[in-house]
């Protein structure tokens, strides 16, 4: 009875040590795979961040673009507006 | 002379379990023949193998010469027997020697060799838990201690073995008998007649119709008590059926009269006699006691000789034949003296103190073992409880670690979940903003081309038509300028964009080529760029790069647009954790407080402030300006 009594024990032993053990083990995978999450999601923030900055440095473009063309048909406008007064004097 | 019955049915029992086969044949032969007993001993010597046939050899023969009444050759066979049996023997036969052994002392009238080896076989058998042998020693003792008269301890013993007796369901009935008589007996002699017929009627209740042929000698004991009782008439009637009960039984048989039948036929003489001298008739009863003396004689037992002549010495007291009743007086008191003399007394007590003392001890072992068991006992139960409990903490850990496994498995699939799913959300945002930024790409791209179309377009009016008209002239100049400038300025952005991050080399060549198509543009003035070496390793964003380089930029063009100066200088060095900027023209100037600060200032400023830096801007009328940017210094190690 004695001895039947300490085998269950040890293997009781035995089975906390694989469970302690396994949640070790679990726990460190875990870990690993949320290192390479955590840097994979740090590749796509930077990523996120360039194309942030790149968007930015577009809209600024895109609104310098508008003054830019704003200002390249005024001076068509002026330049039309020239051409008109000179043709009309000759005309005259 | 009773109990040989009995031990010979041992004894043949003995035979059939334990002893081999053909020596075993040889010794019954010599065992029961009448004749041929001694030549059948010597075939069994020469069959003797080992030690065991040898002790089953003495054993027989001691037993044989009992019967034959040649007790000194029984004794000699006896206790070879018992050496050889005692070490490791068969313990049937053991017994049955000691047994036998008893009976020879017994009828040599030496009581107390025969109680020591009745004593043997109880603490053998005790020794051994044979009950049977248990109960059959306690009525060996009970007839010891009868035949030397000590009847309190003889019914103690008998009523013991009757005890162990009546507990068996299957006890032997034979046995029982026995007891009872050896009980009845004592009770006998005591004085106490009516206990004695209780436990001899009491063997009645045993043995019905045929079989009460082989209890004669109840018969005859109880006559025995009725005389002793002064009844007479009963008395005879009694002893007179027992007698013909053993004759019956003699004639059936066709038995040797061994010393057991002599023993019995004195018995009843004896009684005879005793009545017909109670009743005064002295002729009959001097004939029955010569009868008697010849049975007693013949049985060579002491005790019955002893007896005889205590019953005839009374007798012939009575028929006042003094003489004789003198010589059987001596005879009797010679005889009593032999059994109880004073040393054989001594040692009849030291024995029976010997047995008690040992038995104390044994039953003192046997206490002390239970409590040792009992502690043993306790210790295990103790042990098991630990055990048990470390069990129970055991399965509660392994529960506990299972519970915990299986919560930090949730938690585990949770945060694993929440972090795809944010991963899946960014990767989708930026496939979003990648194609939004292609977009951009395309229409800088197709931004550029419609910018070339238009200075092309606006070079080739030039030289195609003869324009005399210096206003219309310098329109068209002014439209291919700016659209050039333009082009530099989308390049410089798609420069920007194109770039993950913009090292301060790339910026510093960056901002030399605008100085020297500055230089070009503008002859009369002079510039000095000069950047710590230093710096090469600081590295920025895009936006970061971009705001610098259109702030010096903006710095530059305004100190040639509007400050008229001779030379503008820039210099770039780092100042501590900062990097500083410093742009200077020895220009026109203005004065700060007069001149409301235009668009170009503002967004410099704000530029500045986008990249955490400081922007300062000081000039004074004729005395030049000076801008002073600081910025954060985030140099990386290449």
């Amino acid at each position: 009875m004695e001895y039947l009594l300490v085998i269950i024990f040890l293997l009781l032993l035995m089975v906390i040590f694989c469970l302690a053990n396994k949640i070790v083990a679990d726990r460190d995978k875990f870990k690993s795979k949320l290192r390479l999450l955590n840097e994979l999601m740090n590749d796509f923030n930077s990523q996120q961040q360039l194309q942030d900055s790149q968007i930015n440095i577009s809209n600024e473009l895109r609104e310098r673009l508008n003054q830019i063309v704003n200002e390249i048909n005024q001076d068509i406008f002026d330049l039309n507006y020239q051409l008109f007064e000179e043709n009309y004097q000759k005309k005259i | 002379m009773k109990k040989f019955s009995f031990c010979v049915f041992l004894f043949l029992l003995n035979y059939q379990q334990y002893v081999a086969q053909e020596l075993k044949d040889v010794l019954i032969k010599a065992y029961s023949s009448k004749d041929s007993s001694n030549y059948y001993f010597k075939i069994a010597k020469r069959k003797i193998k080992n030690k065991d046939d040898e002790a089953q050899f003495y054993f027989c023969k001691s037993a044989r010469f009992g019967d034959l009444n040649q007790y000194d050759s029984a004794i000699v066979y006896g206790k070879k027997a018992i050496r050889l049996l005692e070490n490791k023997g068969d313990l049937n036969s053991l017994l049955t020697v000691y047994s036998n052994m008893n009976n020879v002392y017994n009828n040599q009238g030496k009581y107390d060799i025969a109680l020591e080896y009745s004593l043997k076989g109880l603490k053998k058998a005790e020794k051994e838990k044979k009950d049977v042998w248990i109960s059959f020693f306690n009525t060996q003792l009970s007839i010891d201690y009868h035949d030397y008269e000590s009847y309190e301890k003889g019914v103690f013993f008998g009523k013991k073995a009757l005890k162990l007796l009546l507990q068996k369901k299957d006890a032997n009935v034979g046995a029982i008998w026995q007891t009872l008589n050896a009980i009845a007996i004592n009770y006998d002699d005591w004085n106490k007649p009516d206990s004695a017929l209780y436990y001899h009627k009491k063997v009645f209740h045993y043995f019905k119709g045929k079989d009460t042929l082989n209890i004669s000698s109840t018969y005859n004991n109880i006559g025995n008590t009725l005389l002793k009782q002064k009844k007479y008439k009963e008395a005879k009637h009694w002893l007179k059926t027992g007698f013909k009960i053993s004759e019956m039984k003699s004639d059936a048989s066709n038995d040797v009269k061994n010393t057991r039948y002599f023993y019995e036929k004195a018995t009843l003489f004896t009684n005879l006699a005793t009545i017909e001298s109670e009743l005064n008739n002295f002729s009959e009863a001097e004939k029955l006691f010569a009868k008697a003396h010849d049975f007693a004689t013949k049985s060579m037992s002491a005790e019955k000789l002893r007896d005889l002549y205590a019953q005839r010495a009374k007798f012939f007291t009575k028929a006042k034949k003094y003489k004789h009743a003198t010589e059987d007086h001596e005879n009797y008191i010679k005889l009593r003296d032999s059994v109880f003399d004073a040393k054989r007394a001594k040692t009849f007590a030291e024995l029976e103190a010997k047995y008690q003392n040992e038995k104390k001890e044994k039953e003192l072992l046997q206490v002390k073992a239970k409590v040792v068991e009992r502690e043993n006992l306790i210790k295990k139960k103790n042990t098991q409880f630990v055990i048990l409990s470390l069990i129970v903490a055991g399965l509660l850990i392994i529960s506990y670690l299972i519970y915990r496994q299986q919560k930090l498995k949730n938690k585990q699939q949770q945060q694993e979940f929440e972090l795809k799913s944010a991963i899946a959300k960014i990767e989708t945002q930026n496939k979003l903003q990648e194609q939004r930024l292609q977009i951009s790409r395309d229409l800088h791209d197709n931004i550029g081309s419609q910018l070339t179309f238009i200075i092309s377009s606006v070079d080739n009016i030039k030289y195609a038509f003869d324009i005399t008209n210096n206003k219309l002239d310098s329109k068209l100049s002014g439209i291919s300028d700016f659209a050039k400038a333009t082009i530099i300025e989308l390049r410089d952005t798609i420069w920007a964009m194109n770039k993950s991050e913009i090292t301060f080399e790339d910026l510093q060549i960056r901002i030399h080529n605008f100085i020297e198509k500055a230089k070009i543009a503008k002859t009369d003035i002079s510039f000095n760029f000069t950047v710590d070496s230093q710096l090469k390793e600081c590295k920025f964003s895009s936006v970061e790069g971009m705001n610098i380089y259109r702030t010096i930029q903006e710095a530059i063009n305004n100190s040639m647009k509007y400050a008229n100066s001779k030379t503008i200088s820039i210099d770039i060095k780092p100042n501590q954790d900062d990097i500083e900027i410093l742009i200077n023209d020895d220009g026109k100037g203005f004065k700060m407080d007069e001149v409301s600060l235009g668009n170009g200032i503002a967004n410099m400023k704000k530029r500045i402030s986008d990249v955490n830096g400081f922007f300062d801007i000081q000039s004074n009328e004729n005395q030049g300006t000076k801008i002073q940017i600081t910025i954060p210094k985030k140099c990386k190690k290449a």
